[in-house]
């Protein structure tokens, strides 16, 4: 039997609970089968700063779902997935948007940073990356005393002798 | 009064002949230059999709960016179904 892949990004409340997210991932996979299709993969995002404000929401939650429906009942598998969104889940889901996937097998995909991914701390993003501060060395932060450079001529001390 | 427009109309093709010139070769397209980028437009992959938007949000103009019509109008469409999807803003103020 032929199938179709398709994918659904979901747009969810920032005030998500875990078990809602998991009902909501249940309901999508079983809307599906009833329909002889499969879920794919279901991936999380994590929490965005949204580019507008979706329902005087300024953060949201993506989830990306991609499944197969058989090519003859592809229709009515997403009008059903689509009423799933905007009835059930009326409260949860903001926007979906469910588009047309290439159906060659390739999954991978690139997507935008999320906030919790995003590193906050500037000290351990420096030190995962190995890289040193721009402005000022960490022995400056805290109240460490610097380290003392042996082998390196004052050019003060110099200019003084010079003068001398 | 029609051949002051002809005239007018001369004097802006001219202008812009000289303006063409003056800048060289023309722009290229960078999807026609090489062909695996084509695999990068998608609504998903907004740090690539930034590339053809202005400071304000709007869509870069293939007259300046230099994309072919054939791949503009698939940026544009990928473009606008992320600002659907709030993952790029429809404008910024």
């Amino acid at each position: 039997m032929q199938t179709q892949r398709y994918e659904a990004l979901i747009l969810t409340v920032p005030e998500i609970t875990n078990d809602e997210a998991a009902e909501l991932e249940k309901s999508v996979e079983k809307r599906l089968l009833e329909h002889n299709g499969k879920l794919v993969t279901y991936d999380r995002w994590g929490k965005f700063l949204l580019a507008y404000q979706v329902k005087k929401n300024e953060y949201g939650i993506y989830f990306l779902a991609r499944f197969d429906v058989p090519a003859t009942k592809k229709d009515e598998a997403i009008k059903e997935l689509k009423s799933l969104f905007d009835l059930k889940f009326n409260a949860v889901v903001m926007r979906y948007l469910v588009s047309n996937l290439a159906n060659d097998g390739v999954l991978t995909y690139k997507r935008p940073q999320s906030l919790e991914e995003t590193p906050k701390d500037v000290d351990q993003f420096l030190k995962e990356n190995k890289m040193s501060g721009l402005h000022r060395p960490s022995y400056q932060r805290s109240f460490e005393p610097a380290p003392k450079e042996v082998g390196k001529i004052d050019p003060i001390k110099e200019e003084q002798a010079d003068k001398e | 009064m029609a051949k002051k427009i002809k005239l007018r109309m001369n004097d802006r093709l001219l202008k812009k002949r000289a303006r063409r010139a003056s800048f060289g070769l023309r722009k290229q397209c960078r999807f026609t230059e090489n062909p695996e980028l084509v695999g990068e437009i998608d609504y998903k992959n907004t740090d690539f999709l930034k590339q053809f938007l202005t400071e304000r949000g709007k869509i870069l103009a293939s007259r300046i960016s230099g994309t072919t019509c054939r791949y503009q109008r698939l940026v544009a469409r990928e473009i606008k179904k992320a600002r659907a999807m709030a993952l790029l803003p429809y404008n910024r103020s």
